[in-house]
């Protein structure tokens, strides 16, 4: 049994111009100690995948039409409002972007760790606070003691987004999900935040959803990527068959347009055009209008996620061909 | 807060109340002339006389003013013309009415409001939010000696279950309390609703919630307080204003509180017993505003100031 099951979810936002389908039938699994990339452009559902996984999508004005999420085998949207609760940040834990907006303003970093433990009943050896001043020393903050009773705007940015993940994995997660972790951050720090999340990775045996959009990092850190695009997943591969040989137009696009040191190329080709308007997606294949390989049957026929190659898939009718 | 920076704020403080109590001395005195009001209509102009030199009116405004600053700087605020004693005596009697009249109002206005507040942002949008809107809309607006009269008229004198007026036991707060409560209270829940929905769709509530965290403590615990700042500003001008007495609501109940002292001291022209009202009320005023400022400090750790 897998870890975390998502199958066929659909989630949905009315908005001034008409409602939009933010998922539209995304499928993956996740096992124990695995790091599953998400990959896609901003607008292509990653975000929203999580928040659909951790109970966040604001309802009204979003609403999870159908779909599973399964945990351990248990169905989480047939749980209880405070059900779900329970296992946020428990189970499944969630580090968020913006580590300044995300960290409360007006209690001190020590606090909202050992917040952590105080929801959910934990009692760590040794007591709270020692565990928190811990897990501080083990993140890399220098003179723990001292820094646990300060506040957020007290920290830089990188520290800041180490301590958001210091409280995600503070009780344990099965599941660490992080959107975008390192987005906010300086290319140095960026690094550091990567090492922190690897070693993490290799400490627990936890499995992680790593929502991206710079292929950097997932080299660096994924076992597996699932590309998205428009609210679907276009194509999943483990990550060196992704770098060595994507199959589906959208991905061949995505590694062409970021700069690549394990290749000679050093032209970058952007994707032609925009991410299309969730309002009025293109009939039939959502990238056919920015894609080169597409025929009249990508404007009639949603190509569905097939199996092109073991354990991988990819939705695509005219797939690129093996390397 | 440092003593250092108390010392600052309060030197400043004796400034303002030095150039305060100056134009109180020359206003008090353009209401006209006590002697008149106090002596017989036929009275002789002897007899008028003499009461001007006893009271030092004989002189030239600028030698009151001067005489008037000397007692200022010993803190001798003068003997009141109407209840003939040390005037500050009297007004320190009057005082602590006031101050647990509007403080007992402004607390019970704040919790009410908070609790109101916060369950209308929970539910913005929904028929619990539009009917607290209605609510507040309406005890903000309506004029307190309204409020009075009809409080007077229905527990009073229909009822019969409250006194109309005058001063004693609990039983003689419950109608002005209830008067000065209106308005801050539907002030306070439109502060504290607009200020609950900004933090509650702030992204460290969406961590609060990924943390685990139930409804309950997301908002009372996470948002709440980043949403207390607002409040606690306009509180404390409120807290100024019913420093200076509950005005008509005093007067309405025959409360005997220091706005119902100042307001007959103006018109028994009493000089000595509104420049000590204005003195003690400006003092309270002071500390109120270091209390908001040190509640600030206390809720949000971004404004403490060295």
């Amino acid at each position: 049994m897998a870890l975390l099951e998502v199958e066929n979810l659909q989630v949905s936002f009315d908005t001034a111009s008409g409602r939009i389908l933010a998922l539209n039938g995304v499928s993956f699994s996740l096992e124990r100690g695995e790091v599953l990339a998400l990959l896609g452009e901003s607008g292509s559902g990653k975000s929203v995948t999580a928040a659909a996984i951790m109970d966040l999508v604001p309802n009204p004005p979003g609403a999870i039409d159908r779909g599973s999420i399964r945990f351990h085998g248990a169905e989480l949207l047939q749980l209880s409002r405070n059900e779900r609760r329970d296992l946020c940040g428990n189970r499944i834990a969630l580090i968020f972007q913006d580590a300044l907006a995300a960290l409360n303003p007006v209690y001190s970093v020590g606090w909202q760790i050992a917040e952590m433990y105080r929801i959910h009943g934990r009692n760590p050896e040794g007591g709270v606070e020692k565990a928190v001043i811990d897990l501080l020393k083990a993140i890399g903050i220098p003179d723990p003691e001292r820094r646990a009773r300060q506040y957020p705007h007290e920290f830089s940015g990188g520290m800041r987004q180490r301590i958001m993940i210091a409280m995600a994995v503070a009780v344990g997660p099965d599941v660490i999900i992080a959107d975008e972790p390192t987005t906010a951050l300086d290319v140095t720090i960026q690094a550091q935040v990567v090492d922190l999340l690897a070693t993490i990775r290799k400490r627990s045996n936890a499995g992680m959803i790593f929502i991206t959009h710079d292929l950097g990092v997932v080299a660096e850190l994924a076992d597996r990527v699932a590309v998205m695009y428009a609210g679907r997943i276009v194509e999943t591969a483990n990550v060196f068959e992704l770098f060595e040989d994507a199959r589906h137009p959208y991905s061949v696009g995505l590694l062409a347009s970021q700069p690549r040191v394990d290749t000679d190329e050093d032209e970058l080709v952007p994707i032609p055009g925009s991410a299309p308007n969730p309002v009025a997606l293109p009939s039939g294949c959502a990238f056919r209008t920015r894609c080169p390989r597409a025929e009249g049957l990508c404007a009639e026929v949603i190509p569905p996620l097939e199996t092109v190659g073991p354990g991988r898939q990819a939705a695509c009718h005219f797939p690129v061909s093996p390397a | 807060m440092s003593f250092t920076y108390f010392l600052k704020r309060a030197a400043f403080a004796a400034l303002a109340l030095a150039a305060l109590m100056t134009s109180a001395f020359f206003l008090v005195r353009l209401t006209g002339d006590p002697v008149n009001l106090y002596l017989p209509v036929d009275a002789s102009d002897a007899a008028r006389e003499a009461m001007r030199v006893r009271l030092g009116l004989d002189r030239s405004l600028l030698a009151q003013f001067f005489d008037w600053a000397w007692d200022m700087l010993s803190l001798d605020f003068g003997i009141s013309l109407w209840h003939n004693r040390p005037a500050m005596d009297v007004v320190l009697e009057a005082l602590p009415n006031t101050l647990a009249l509007g403080a007992i109002a402004l607390v019970l206005a704040f919790i009410a409001a908070i609790g109101m507040g916060s369950i209308a942002a929970v539910n913005s949008g929904g028929w619990i939010d539009r009917g607290v809107n209605v609510l507040s809309q309406a005890a903000a607006s309506v004029p307190d000696f309204w409020l009075g009269l009809m409080g007077v008229l229905l527990f009073a004198v229909t009822f019969r279950i409250l006194p109309t007026s005058g001063f004693g036991g609990p039983i003689y707060w419950v109608l002005p309390v209830a008067c000065l409560f209106a308005r801050p209270f539907g002030t306070l829940v439109q502060i504290v609703r607009g200020s609950m929905i900004e933090a509650l769709n702030a992204t460290f509530v969406r961590t609060a919630r990924a943390k685990g965290a139930r409804d309950g403590r997301v908002t009372f615990v996470h948002a709440l307080r980043n949403a207390l700042l607002p409040a606690v500003t306009v509180t404390g001008d409120l807290a100024a204003q019913f420093a200076g007495g509950g005005g008509v609501v005093e007067v309405v109940f025959g409360f005997p509180g220091i706005g119902k002292l100042l307001i007959d001291g103006i018109l028994k022209r009493d000089f000595a017993i509104v420049q000590a009202s204005i003195f003690a009320v400006a003092v309270v005023i002071f500390f109120i505003n270091i209390l908001v400022d040190m509640l600030y400090a206390s809720i949000d750790p971004r404004v403490r100031v060295e």
